[in-house]
């Protein structure tokens, strides 16, 4: 009987180390090594993101979305691709959230295309002790990070501490 | 042993207490941010506020330090106004106007152009002058016209 355990033990070993082997082998996520914006499909909404040496660096996701291509209208058979041909323009709608250098950017509508994201709805941005509120819309170019906020816009932060 | 422990709580709730940092605020028609140079461009009808401190211009830029260590947050550094400036403080009764102005936040406010400050009953006049916020002090640069006081006697100044 103690053989039959040890051969047991023995064998759960080995299963243990190739398993590892087979897990720990496999990429963390299936994000390329490079720069492009890619999309990933959940449920109604969609998530955008750009990653740089492997680490997303700008998220864009909204409740639902509408994607449109520049090419031959694709079959929707239950799942759009996560990878390959990018849409021409992304509609979104509701819960728009964008996400990059630690801050978030709400709003209820936009637009994505030609790498940017641009909206007529209330616009707030927040994070690293920032934030900002506008009314009239923005535009947010994805490339550079630069942002601009229409019409009335408000805004707070706090003063360095010059007691250092 | 009561005494001496409520002494102790309440001495090192005092300590740690910190007097909590006013936010600078502003309202703009129209901003745009650069990230890689930190700063805020504020593009028209600018109004700046900090406390008991109020200025209002047509444009502005406020200048960010990306990684405050203390705060762990982008902290502004400082503020520069552009046409139109006019500035007040509440309290000391103190206001001006000119055609730019730079605020160091907690620190102290520069008008320049062709400047005018009120100070209670007197007026100062020159082409830079400095509101020290801490202390109170005015300095004035390259004074012009006149520095007059209304309840003792006037004297001109070049």
């Amino acid at each position: 009987m103690t053989q039959l355990y040890r051969l047991l033990l023995v064998l759960f070993c080995v299963a243990s180390f190739f398993l590892l082997r087979y897990v720990l082998s496999r990429p963390a996520s299936p994000l390329p090594q490079d720069s492009h914006g890619m999309f990933v499909t959940h449920g109604d909404g969609v998530t955008w993101y750009r990653y740089r040496d492997g680490r997303v660096v700008q998220r864009l996701s909204a409740a639902r979305a509408t994607l449109f291509f520049a090419m031959a209208a694709q079959q929707a058979s239950g799942t759009f691709p996560d990878f390959g041909a990018q849409p021409a323009r992304v509609e979104l709608d509701g819960a728009v959230q964008l996400a990059a250098q630690g801050h978030v950017l709400r709003t209820q509508r936009a637009t994505l295309a030609e790498g940017i994201v641009s909206s007529a709805a209330a616009v707030e941005i927040v994070g690293r002790g920032v934030h900002l509120r506008g009314q009239d819309g923005f535009s947010y170019t994805l490339a550079d990070g630069k942002l601009s906020l229409l019409g009335e816009v408000e805004g707070e932060a706090y003063p360095a501490d010059r007691n250092r | 042993m009561k005494p001496i422990l409520l002494i102790a709580i309440v001495s090192g709730t005092l300590c740690a207490v910190r007097p909590a940092q006013t936010p600078i605020t502003w309202r703009s028609k129209g901003l745009r941010v650069s990230t890689s140079d930190n700063v805020i461009y504020l593009e028209q009808a600018v109004e700046i506020k900090h406390g008991k401190t109020s200025v209002r211009a047509d444009s502005g830029r406020i200048y960010f330090d990306p990684s405050d260590k203390r705060l762990h947050r982008e902290a502004i550094t400082r503020v520069v106004l552009h046409g139109n400036v006019r500035f007040s403080l509440g309290g000391e009764r103190f206001s001006g106007r000119g055609e730019h102005a730079e605020l160091l936040p907690q620190e102290s406010i520069t008008l320049s152009g062709q400047v005018t400050a009120h100070r209670g009953d007197s007026t100062i006049r020159g082409t830079r002058v400095i509101y020290y916020l801490n202390t109170g002090w005015i300095k004035v640069s390259d004074a012009q016209g006149e520095l007059r006081s209304e309840r003792t006697h006037s004297k001109s100044s070049r």
